[in-house]
């Protein structure tokens, strides 16, 4: 909430010096100024641009490695169908208005890329607090496995139907 | 004047000894408290390889008797809907383990403020089926005894167990019924294996510098 704010005031102090600057250039030149205002103004408007082009950086950064505490997180899964139909039946299925689901059934056809992009999509997402994967999955994407080392969302590899669980791996 | 020498000398060797043997029983605690969380680990892996297994086999079982068209991946609900089982993180209040906490939230449905009702019906049914942790330490949580007490199913939560097996159908077998308990059962144990495996990795990052600083 503090931060919030923080970017709050600060998109406020923007939005007035940009109108003060606008203000005397309308009343200095005139037409064109106004049709230039007209485009420039509300962009300056609009928070997603504004915030993040007067953030620093490193406190971007600082809050992207905070751990945030949620009230709702999902659990993203990748793993193989019977097991990602079995954790659905228990109600972890989410699909966002984008249809992005928090869950990829991996198969004979599904691709290692595939793969990569799912555990990158999901350990990037902030509302994703745990990822479960099957330990075979992990296996082939290991080196991406073993490079993360945030705490949270957590990796948790799960063992699968097909292949037993080894210890050593995880 | 030398009497009150050898006494401060002798009171400052007993403040470094004193330091010492701190230091050592904090090193200690973190080996303990390693131990613990390792050994947590151990069983409830264990515990939650036997219960995927079952939900494993108790969904083959249906899919044998509601056929296999009826039970795949291309059934599932692709429409936009939030999931109804979710999780909370929490900073953990422990001053030397500064690491996020989860907590399931099944079947929580945040509109009417159901959610906190079931936290506690999880807690209960943890404790209560959960695998027996062996506690070396004086450290550990103190789980309350429940002794088996019965569990009070609401008709919200048979209603949304209902909307989810509802992508299979109006009427399922018990069997999917069946996996659908165990699968929930896995669920809580993956979120003790993840509350576990944050404190394993963080003493043991401790027991490490430990280490380190005493060969250094």
């Amino acid at each position: 909430m503090l931060e919030q704010r923080i970017v709050y005031d600060q998109h406020l102090s923007i939005v007035i010096a940009c109108a003060f600057v606008f203000c005397m250039m309308f009343l200095w030149a005139g037409e064109g100024t106004m049709l230039f205002s007209a485009v420039f103004f509300p962009l300056c408007m609009s928070p997603n641009i504004f915030s993040r082009l007067w953030l620093h950086p490193s406190s971007l950064m600082a809050s992207r490695a905070q751990i945030h505490t949620s009230n709702s997180a999902l659990i993203a899964m990748i793993a193989d169908e019977d097991t990602v139909v079995g954790f659905l039946l228990a109600g972890v299925g989410n699909v966002d208005l984008r249809r992005k689901a928090n869950y990829l059934i991996v198969d004979s056809k599904t691709t290692i890329k595939q793969i990569e992009d799912a555990f990158k999509e999901f350990t990037t997402r902030e509302d994703i607090a745990v990822m479960l994967i099957s330990q075979y999955v992990a296996n082939m994407i290991r080196f991406l496995v073993d490079s993360y080392n945030r705490p949270v969302p957590a990796i948790l590899e799960i063992p699968s139907k097909d292949h037993p669980y080894d210890p050593t791996h995880d | 004047m030398e009497e009150q020498d050898q006494m401060q000398s002798s009171i400052e060797v007993e403040e470094v000894e004193e330091q010492q043997r701190e230091g050592k029983r904090l090193e200690e605690e973190n080996v303990v408290r390693f131990l613990d969380s390792l050994d947590s680990y151990v069983t409830l892996l264990d515990s939650l390889s036997s219960t995927l297994r079952q939900g494993w086999l108790e969904l083959a079982s249906a899919r044998q008797s509601m056929g296999a068209s009826r039970i795949n991946g291309a059934l599932l609900d692709l429409k936009s809907h939030s999931a109804a089982t979710s999780l909370q993180v929490t900073h953990h209040d422990d001053e030397i383990l500064n690491q996020p906490h989860f907590t399931l939230c099944k079947w929580a449905s945040s509109k009417n403020g159901y959610g906190d009702e079931k936290l506690r019906e999880n807690k209960l049914q943890t404790n209560s089926d959960g695998p027996q942790l062996r506690h070396r330490s004086q450290f550990a949580e103190k789980i309350p005894e429940t002794k088996g007490a019965p569990l009070i199913v609401d008709d919200q939560v048979q209603k949304e167990r209902t909307k989810s097996l509802s992508m299979f159908g109006t009427l399922v077998s018990p069997k999917l019924r069946a996996a659908q308990l165990s699968f929930e059962t896995a669920l809580e144990t993956l979120v003790e294996i993840a509350n576990v495996r944050l404190t394993m990795l963080s003493t043991s990052d401790q027991v490490r510098k430990e280490l380190e600083g005493t060969e250094g």
